[in-house]
């Protein structure tokens, strides 16, 4: 029973959300049956035939219950019954029209037909479909800051930036913009053996990712959050080696102190006072980050 | 002028080969039905991606080179035309008069709904082609040609990342679609792979499709003069088709370079075409040609993506019960079940 209730409930997806074609499928073979000529019995058999084991739901259902990659694909199947029967059903309607030699009926029949098939199918051409702002599903808090640099640097007139920040963050920059270059790569922290190569990093880069990396861990060598804050800004400062323009850092960032397994949340560090402190400027704020710019020659 | 020489030899690797390979079946292609071009450049293409999968499967068993398995493809693909040419030589001088005949039929260029039909698909491939949206699908799979073409290797390393690290997914290396877009490059004098997917394939295919199932529907037409009406509703239905993001529709205008769609537009539909050719078969050679067919035409399918593989026995299945049904000739079933049996071995030696 619940199997057939399954059934139905897959039978109502498909018939609502991904094709109005359906119904419009059966009544074409319909058409064919009665208008087509000496063809038909192949057509309409071969078309009730297709129907009951590619396009019944029921059907797909147990399909769908042995091959659960089906369930993706299922319209797939549909190319050789569904556009092709329809066109050829609309085209047995309007020879039926046209034969009589009524213009009007003619020409009616051919609005009718046309509306039928603009009104049961949605555009292909959307621009929705057509521009994609993030097409790489970059993470939309992540989109946010790069909009703001890439902001910011039209302002100073830059054509690219040196930039630091959160792994992930970093990783996923050069996917939105290639004017963005980050101080390192994520070879920095892929295990070597698996690149087959070994990075070669200064020692000054790899002190700021240990830096960093702490700074992003829960715990760590340096267990005062503030300390770890203010480490990465001065290193980054006194690192003359490391061109970097502008940095990241997350909002919330907080004091931590283990009792026992759990670990208890202090007070929040003060992340925008401390870069500010130390001749960085402020680019701006969103719900999770702090950007700053890195002035040149500090 | 160094352009020109690549688009050329492209054009010349992606239409002027097939066609002439389609010529090995010339004379049972011809006999059945008046789109003959359409019909010897999809067998053509069939035969093409058929042997391009076979060795490219060998290749990565064997952790071949990229270069070597084109100069392979290269060398058998020529040979194979030069097969074709001669049956296409022969067809010309023992059938012009038929051909002309053929031809007198029907005046597609005389029919306003034809030609307003084609207009549609003019658009479509023009809008494809200034407004290409191409997705994440479409970076990892150009990777992969990247890579083979940077590398030198076939399908070993995946191209989420660009490093040389984790090994490609099986289901990524049982198609061989990304390679042959590689070796496409590389006959077409270092083409990119980027222009021959969004430009070159929507160009040479969308009309390919289109013709195909003109092809299909002139079948069951009972007056010639009903084609251009055909392609009227058919093109147009398929500006309206975004109903789902797999819809053979969408697959056809947005994204035709991608296995998948080159399954849909292409491949399954002509594995549909030559069993019901194969059950209308009056002699035994025709048959078994149309059964030849269908086998290439399924290993075709799996070479534009691990989802012709699973579907092509569902598909396969589906048109022999319909035909057994309707038309009789159950030892047809028995050939139908022999034309699975390349795909079977195929999936055993990558899934067990």
């Amino acid at each position: 029973m619940a199997e057939i209730r399954e059934s139905m409930k897959l039978g109502y997806y498909f018939m609502n959300l991904e094709d109005k074609y359906w119904g419009l499928f059966l009544i074409s073979l319909a058409v064919i049956f009665f208008f087509l000529g000496k063809k038909k019995g192949f057509f309409s058999g071969y078309g009730m035939l297709s129907y009951f084991f590619l396009l019944c739901p029921v059907t797909v259902f147990w399909m769908v219950k042995y091959f659960p990659a089906l369930a993706v694909y299922y319209p797939i199947r549909w190319l050789c019954q569904i556009p092709l029967f329809l066109c050829i059903a609309a085209v047995l309607v309007f020879e039926r029209a046209d034969k009589e030699g009524n213009r009007k009926k003619t020409l009616g029949t051919a609005v009718l037909l046309f509306l039928m098939l603009f009104l049961s199918g949605t555009p292909v051409f959307m621009e929705e479909n057509r521009a994609w702002d993030n097409g790489f599903g970059l993470e939309e808090e992540y989109v946010e800051t790069y909009d703001m640099l890439l902001e910011d640097m039209e302002k100073r007139g830059m054509e690219k930036a040196y930039v630091w920040g959160p792994k992930d963050w970093m990783k996923d920059c050069r996917v939105y913009s290639a004017d963005f270059y980050p101080i390192y790569g994520k070879d920095m922290w892929e295990e070597q053996a698996a690149l087959g190569y070994e990075a070669s990093y200064s020692d000054t880069k790899k002190m700021l990712y240990e830096f960093y990396s702490t700074y992003e861990a829960v715990d760590g060598p340096l267990s005062n959050k503030w300390q770890q804050v203010e480490v990465l800004a001065d290193t980054l400062n006194l690192s003359s080696d490391v061109a970097c323009d502008y940095v990241v850092m997350h909002r919330g960032t907080y004091h931590w102190r283990e009792r026992g397994s759990k670990v208890k949340r202090l007070a929040n560090v003060d992340v925008e006072g401390t870069f500010l402190s130390r001749e960085y400027e402020e680019v701006g704020t969103t719900e999770h980050y702090y950007v700053f710019y890195k002035r040149a020659g500090e | 002028m160094g352009m020109v020489l690549q688009y050329g030899l492209a054009f010349f690797w992606m239409c002027v080969i097939p066609v002439l390979s389609g010529g090995i079946f010339i004379t049972v292609l011809a006999k059945q039905n008046r789109f003959l071009w359409v019909s010897a450049l999809g067998t053509g293409l069939i035969l093409n991606y058929s042997i391009y999968q076979v060795a490219a499967m060998i290749f990565v068993l064997l952790d071949g080179s990229f270069r070597l398995l084109t100069w392979i493809y290269i060398g058998v693909s020529l040979m194979m035309s030069l097969f074709g040419a001669y049956g296409w030589y022969g067809y010309f001088k023992k059938g012009r008069k038929n051909e002309e005949k053929r031809q007198e039929a029907y005046r597609w260029y005389k029919d306003p709904y034809f030609l307003m039909g084609a207009a549609l698909v003019a658009t479509q491939i023009l809008v494809i082609l200034r407004m290409s949206t191409p997705d994440k699908d479409d970076a990892f799979y150009t990777g992969l040609s990247s890579m083979s073409l940077s590398y030198d290797y076939v399908l070993k390393y995946s191209a989420y990342d660009g490093l040389m690290q984790m090994p490609v997914e099986t289901r990524y290396i049982m198609a061989a679609l990304p390679v042959y877009q590689a070796s496409l490059s590389l006959m077409s004098k270092g083409l990119h792979t980027l222009i021959i997917c969004h430009n070159l394939y929507p160009l040479f295919y969308m009309p390919l499709a289109y013709g195909l199932y003109c092809m299909l529907a002139d079948r069951w037409m009972e007056k010639k003069e009903e084609l251009g009406r055909f392609l009227l509703f058919f093109a147009f239905l398929h500006m309206f088709g975004n109903y789902y993001v797999f819809s053979p529709e969408n697959f056809l205008i947005t994204r035709i370079w991608q296995g998948k769609a080159l399954f849909v537009t292409i491949s399954l539909p002509f594995v549909w075409h030559f069993i019901n050719r194969a059950w209308e078969a009056e002699g035994k050679k025709e048959a078994m040609t149309y059964w030849f067919l269908v086998a290439a035409g399924l290993m075709a399918g799996a070479f534009m993506g691990e989802t012709g593989l699973y579907l092509n026995f569902l598909v396969v299945g589906v048109s022999a019960l319909g035909n057994l049904v309707v038309r009789g000739k159950w030892k047809n079933c028995l050939f139908a079940a022999g034309s699975l049996l390349p795909e079977v071995l195929l999936m055993a030696v990558f899934l067990l």
